[in-house]
């Protein structure tokens, strides 16, 4: 026997159909894509994963103080009008307060030559600070060059320190403005300005006197620019340079003087930022110290950092004496009126946006990713017969499998939650909510499947007394209902099944956007977990209209596996956002975002029956959102 | 004119074009080996349809694995191999359906030899594709390709007896099948 089947069917050949090589070749090509896919998938990762690392990164390591500058320094700017112009006549105080040359620094060439310290005192008054070296070759050379480039050295390490020297210098101002102290024929710009220079080793007034020896009229303007560099020496030096400055500044000479002393002071008062980033304009100004002329420009000065004070290395510099001038000399400092109410209402904007209310609708095409597999035989017992017509049940059955897996597509799902979202920084916010989604992907299908049932006692046992509404190729297979020798197939016109999921969900974003006032981007990656409540499969015969309604809790109890149920409940999912918002209001603001989402897990649970071969769904669509932050 | 011939190809240059992702190497191999491989696969499926799946998915195989074909036996023999491969784990998906699984003991019953040489290859073949799959894949492991039961034991990953006992069943109802279709021819011929 075991011979006769060798013999026979050892070499059985049998011809394949036609279209095998197609499928094969088809099944190479989507192997080959999905190899492809995956590459990109995994290259898109990491470009997203170094894109949102770029991002953390550049929030965290630059500091927010220098942008706060930065923004400054760009308001300062675009508020800064042409005035009339100042002369040689001194202005009131109160205007004095308003006017500033026309650049900070005055850097012309003959102001320039003139103004900067030729000698090494200048670099010994440097020495000590992180800017020895510059303040070195500004010594040597004597070019406007020098002037410009030391201006652009400025970083945002010394924006405060210059802030506390601007500071000092307002307060010099008014004492300055009283005459009859022109004795020294220097102007008190200079001492003041190279007191601030002056090295905690060596004593203010000193390099004071020596500047003032060598000091022309012209130095003034000088004289502000390099303080200006040397600002990055340590607080107590400022804190001396403040002391010799009021004390200088009582030597105020003529009122001629005086007027380039309130412009170099007003210089100094400016943000210096503001003109390392215009160096061309410092050149071109008009600013003449020789001639004792200032072209003067309103400008609104902002307020200024007065905690500078309250700096705690400022008493051990002063070595006991106090940091304050005099109280008539604080009397006179010129205070912006708005100033308090300005860091008020700054401190009142940051605190107020911090939660963020929102409502969003969102509408996606989901891939529900279901793939069904025959794992139904033949009944080996039965007749030969009977075995040919099971055959060709299960041919069919398995054609209606192929076509289910082919032919599903994703179907319209939408959507919406309620957000909230906590502003953890300026530009990072941590979101989460509730949201409900009902999914939807549809089926074009030529089968339906109808069992009949069949009693087994009484009169007319074994004839079908009973035929249940037929079963959509999902059902029939979640259920394992068929049965090759009782079902019946219907060969039906093309009918529409829809498969519709409704799930709730808790997602929890980590979201960036930027800091725009009308418009802003944003960008978001997170996780949701979602719950399933019903998953419901509905057909729309064309000539006999019914519908099968089944959720996942009847499709249980109906599976001849009741242990395994056919759809999963938690559906974990991963999702990336991105999108532009509009700021309606103070508080109101109108979002629009792409959005997709890849679920964890698939969605049929029930393995066994539906085979293996799941994809996790996925879906990617569009979402709007109105959100008011309190 | 020019007379264009078809370059006969080398199994090595096939193989060479397969590993290569050349897509007529691969149909050119598909070619070969379709007609043999459908006969394998006809033997542990059920339907045709079955059997194309079956040999669908041996063909990817084939390809997505042919650059490991060291050459030590015949490409016609590691692409059976793995053809009996592909439809034992088809099978072993299939297994859980069947019927309560029966005791493992011997059943070896001292009959009359059948005669089965008045059959055609076509109507053994449908014989042996009624069998239940756990049957049908030991008969056809055992007495066509001609594997021990230690191998089969191993493939299978059931115990050796078990392999036995199931081809002794298998056999036994292929006779009774055989008995059965001769009882009914006679009584349609009386």
């Amino acid at each position: 026997m075991q011979a006769e089947f060798r013999q026979k069917l050892g070499n059985y050949q049998a011809a394949p159909t036609d279209n095998l090589w197609d499928k094969i070749e088809l099944s190479l090509d989507k192997e080959e894509a999905l190899v492809y896919k995956n590459r990109f998938r995994v290259y898109s990762r990491l470009a997203a994963a170094c894109l949102l690392l770029l991002l953390a990164f550049s929030a965290v390591l630059i500091p927010k103080e220098l942008r706060h500058l930065q923004e400054e320094s760009a308001e300062m700017a675009t508020t800064q009008k042409p005035a009339a112009n100042g002369n040689s006549n001194a202005p009131a105080p109160q205007q004095t307060e308003n006017m500033v040359p026309e650049t900070a620094i005055a850097s012309s060439p003959k102001t320039s030559e003139n103004a900067l310290l030729p000698s090494e005192k200048t670099a010994r008054a440097y020495s000590g600070t992180e800017s020895a070296e510059t303040a070195k070759q500004l010594a040597l050379n004597t070019g406007t060059a020098q002037n410009a480039n030391a201006e652009n050295e400025f970083t945002s390490k010394n924006a405060a320190a210059e802030k506390t020297v601007a500071f000092n210098a307002t307060k010099v101002r008014p004492q300055a403005s009283q005459p009859g102290n022109a004795a020294s024929g220097a102007p008190q710009n200079a001492m003041l300005s190279a007191a601030k220079t002056a090295p905690a080793g060596i004593p203010a007034s000193e390099t004071v006197a020596k500047v003032t020896e060598i000091s022309t009229p012209e130095v003034t303007i000088a004289a502000i620019s390099e303080p200006i560099n040397a600002t990055r020496s340590a607080a107590p030096e400022t804190a001396n340079a403040h002391q010799e400055s009021a004390a200088a500044s009582k030597t105020a000479p003529s009122p001629t003087t005086l007027t380039a002393q309130h412009a170099s002071v007003a210089a100094a008062f400016q943000n210096p930022m503001t003109t390392a980033e215009a160096p061309g304009v410092s050149k071109a100004s008009t600013f003449t110290s020789q001639n004792h002329s200032v072209s003067l420009k309103k400008a609104k000065f902002k307020p200024l950092p007065f905690l500078k004070l309250n700096n705690p290395e400022l008493p051990k510099a002063e070595q006991g004496k106090s940091i304050l001038p005099d109280s008539n000399l604080l009397a006179t400092i010129p205070v912006p009126e708005n100033l308090t109410e300005t860091e008020t209402k700054e401190k009142k904007t940051s605190q107020s946006g911090k939660w963020l209310l929102a409502l969003a609708y969102s509408g996606s095409r989901f891939e529900a990713g279901m793939r069904l597999a025959n794992q139904v035989v033949a009944q080996p017992n039965a007749s030969l017969i009977s075995q040919q017509q099971q055959a060709e049940n299960i041919a069919q059955y398995e054609e209606a499998i192929r076509e289910f897996n082919q032919e599903t597509r994703p179907g319209y799902s939408q959507g919406g939650a309620l957000q909230v979202a906590y502003k953890l920084t300026k530009n990072w916010l941590l979101q989460s909510g509730f949201r409900y989604f009902r999914n939807q992907a549809q089926t074009a299908s030529h089968y339906a499947f109808s069992t009949r049932e069949v009693t087994n006692t009484g009169i007319g046992s074994g004839l079908p007394t009973q035929q249940h509404a037929p079963q959509t190729v999902l059902e029939t297979v979640l259920e394992n209902s068929f049965d090759p020798d009782k079902t019946q197939i219907l060969n039906t016109p093309e009918n529409k099944t829809s498969y519709v999921f409704q799930q709730i969900g808790v997602p929890v974003n980590l979201r960036y956007q930027t800091n725009g006032k009308t418009l802003y981007y944003f960008g978001a990656a997170g996780f949701t977990m979602n719950l399933l409540t019903t998953a419901a499969i509905e057909t729309k015969h064309e000539q006999t209209v019914y519908t099968n309604s089944r959720t996942k809790d009847e499709a249980a109890t109906m599976s001849s596996a009741p242990q395994e149920q056919a759809f999963r409940n938690w559906l974990p999912a991963v999702g990336l956002q991105t999108g532009v918002g509009y700021q309606l209001s103070q508080h109101w603001q109108l979002e629009m975002a792409l959005e997709g989402e890849q679920y964890l897990k698939p969605l049929i649970q029930a393995e066994r029956t539906a085979g293996a071969k799941q994809k996790n769904p996925r879906s990617v669509g569009a979402s709007l959102k109105l959100g008011y932050s309190f | 004119m020019r007379i264009f011939r078809k370059k006969s190809v080398s199994e090595a240059e096939m193989i060479q074009g397969c590993a290569a992702g050349n897509r007529e190497m691969q149909k050119l191999l598909y070619e070969r080996f379709a007609a043999t491989m459908k006969g394998v696969c006809l033997r542990y499926s059920k339907t045709s349809f079955e059997a194309e799946d079956i040999m669908h998915d041996a063909f990817l195989k084939v390809f997505k694995n042919i650059d490991k074909f060291k050459g030590d036996c015949p490409l016609e023999g590691w692409v059976r191999r793995i053809t009996i491969n592909t439809a034992l784990s088809h099978l072993r998906s299939r297994l859980h359906k069947t019927e309560a699984s029966e005791t493992d003991e011997l059943v070896e019953i001292a009959e009359p030899e059948t005669a089965f040489s008045t059959f055609a290859a076509e109507e053994l073949m449908e014989l042996v594709r009624s069998l239940q799959p756990k049957y049908q894949a030991v008969f056809n492991l055992f007495a066509i390709e001609g594997y021990s039961y230690k191998e089969i034991s191993e493939m299978l990953n059931v115990p050796e007896v078990t392999c036995r006992s199931h081809y002794l069943r298998a056999r036994n109802m292929l006779r009774e099948m055989v008995e059965k279709s001769n009882k009914i021819y006679h009584e349609k011929i009386s």
